[in-house]
């Protein structure tokens, strides 16, 4: 990624890529301050009063860095200036990956090197009192103090000029939408295809009524099942209990006198041979619910 | 103010994203309901058939009574019928009424009432 030195006097760019861009000490104020605060986010708040008495233009924004021996470096920028200048040197605000002060990304170089001043894009520049200032002209003009800025190793401090966020570009937006509308066509489609599905089941229900021959409504339908369904049970539990009193009856060897299904019950008269015997092995299965003991015969009533 | 737009435009597109999940769910849910019917008719229409046919319902139950009598040389008969009911009553021999019993009980109707006595049968069957 090329990395640009912005001033007022920066050349129309060349680049069409992503840009780091250095701004020049002309383009921010910056101040030391000895503070008794911690965070960066503290002093950011209290830095508009304090940069107040030394600068008299409105619509600032502010950064700061907590420096190794406590104290903080602070800057103020005007947005507006600084887009004007980009807008100058024809560089759009998409092309911007990060946007760097001087003051920072220089004085590294400056300290790992012998040179009191350097030279960026033309731009003489030195640190008098700590800051990084403009001078009109480099003082050893034998020296040759120009730096690359492209071989810079740039810090993690970086200022952003808009309010969005640098990692929700155009191109993601552009992404994200795309993904979206990819989704929304998924669904549409999923939503179009069941309604089809949904509107060929009345047609599948009517012909399983005309198939079957079933009642119209499903609540009548369900209602004629329950009965079939009671009397399928009680008919076979007729011929299951008629089958097992005729086993009986063989079993102990005694005849059936009477035998009768009404209603919920069978009735059965054996010949009184083994009364105790019978019950025993009816009471076994199924319930009894009357036992008339006669003389001659014993009726056990059983529920169906 | 372009940025602004093309913000714009994934809200929009986000918002008719949650708007088309919202009528897709909706949309299933009536699905199921419709789906759920669908079978549960099938499943009844199986049961109604296999019911109504383990069963004689009204359809030939005089013909098969007639002709387990018949089998059973059984003649002397009363055989009443109404609208709902069909009455058979007759007296024979112990040998012939557990022939025609083990029959009637074999075929598949639906036995209102049945008396046997020791010579004699009252069967009521719905027809």
């Amino acid at each position: 990624m090329n990395t640009i030195f912005l001033h007022f006097k920066t050349p129309v760019s060349k680049f069409t890529g992503k840009l780091n861009i250095i701004l020049s000490p002309q383009l921010y104020w910056v101040r030391y301050f000895e503070l008794p605060l911690n965070s960066t986010k503290e002093v950011l708040e209290i830095l508009p009063n304090l940069f107040d008495e030394y600068i008299l233009e409105n619509d600032l924004s502010y950064y700061t860095v907590k420096q190794k021996d406590g104290r903080f470096v602070a800057f103020a920028y005007n947005k507006t200036k600084i887009l004007e200048y980009l807008k100058k040197a024809s560089i759009s605000v998409e092309q911007i990956s990060n946007i760097y002060f001087a003051q920072i990304e220089f004085k590294k170089f400056i300290e790992q090197s012998s040179l009191t001043c350097i030279k960026v894009d033309s731009v003489c520049l030195s640190y008098i009192d700590e800051l990084l200032v403009q001078i009109p002209v480099c003082f050893d003009k034998n020296i040759n103090n120009s730096i690359d800025i492209q071989s810079l190793q740039l810090s993690k401090h970086t200022i952003n000029l808009t309010n969005q966020s640098k990692y929700f570009t155009k191109e993601l937006v552009y992404k994200l939408s795309l993904i979206f509308f990819i989704l929304i066509i998924l669904n549409v489609s999923k939503i179009v295809s069941l309604e089809f599905k949904k509107s060929s089941l009345p047609m599948k229900i009517d012909t399983i009524k005309t198939k079957y021959n079933m009642p119209n409504s499903l609540i009548q339908t369900k209602s004629i099942i329950k009965a079939m369904d009671k009397q399928d049970k009680k008919q076979r539990r007729i011929r299951e209990i008629f089958g097992y009193l005729l086993d009986i009856s063989q079993q102990i060897q005694t005849n059936i006198l009477q035998i009768s299904v009404k209603s919920n019950n069978i009735t059965v008269s054996f010949q009184n041979k083994n009364i105790v015997k019978i019950k025993k092995i009816i009471q076994k299965r199924y319930k009894m619910k009357n036992i008339i003991n006669k003389r001659t015969s014993i009726t056990i009533e059983i529920e169906l | 103010m372009i940025k602004f737009s093309y913000r714009i435009i994934l809200l929009i597109i986000v918002s008719i994203f949650l708007i088309s999940v919202i009528i897709l769910d909706k949309t299933e849910q009536s699905f199921k309901n419709d789906y759920d019917q669908y079978t549960q008719y099938n499943k009844l229409g199986s049961r109604y058939i296999s019911l109504k046919s383990s069963w004689l319902y009204k359809k030939n139950v005089d013909i098969q009574i007639k002709n387990i009598l018949k089998s059973c040389n059984i003649t002397t008969v009363t055989i009443k019928k109404s609208s709902k009911v069909l009455r058979v009553e007759f007296k024979t021999t112990l040998k012939q009424l557990d022939k025609f019993i083990n029959k009637v009980l074999n075929t598949n109707f639906i036995i209102k009432q049945l008396v046997i006595d020791k010579n004699s049968l009252l069967l009521i069957v719905e027809c």
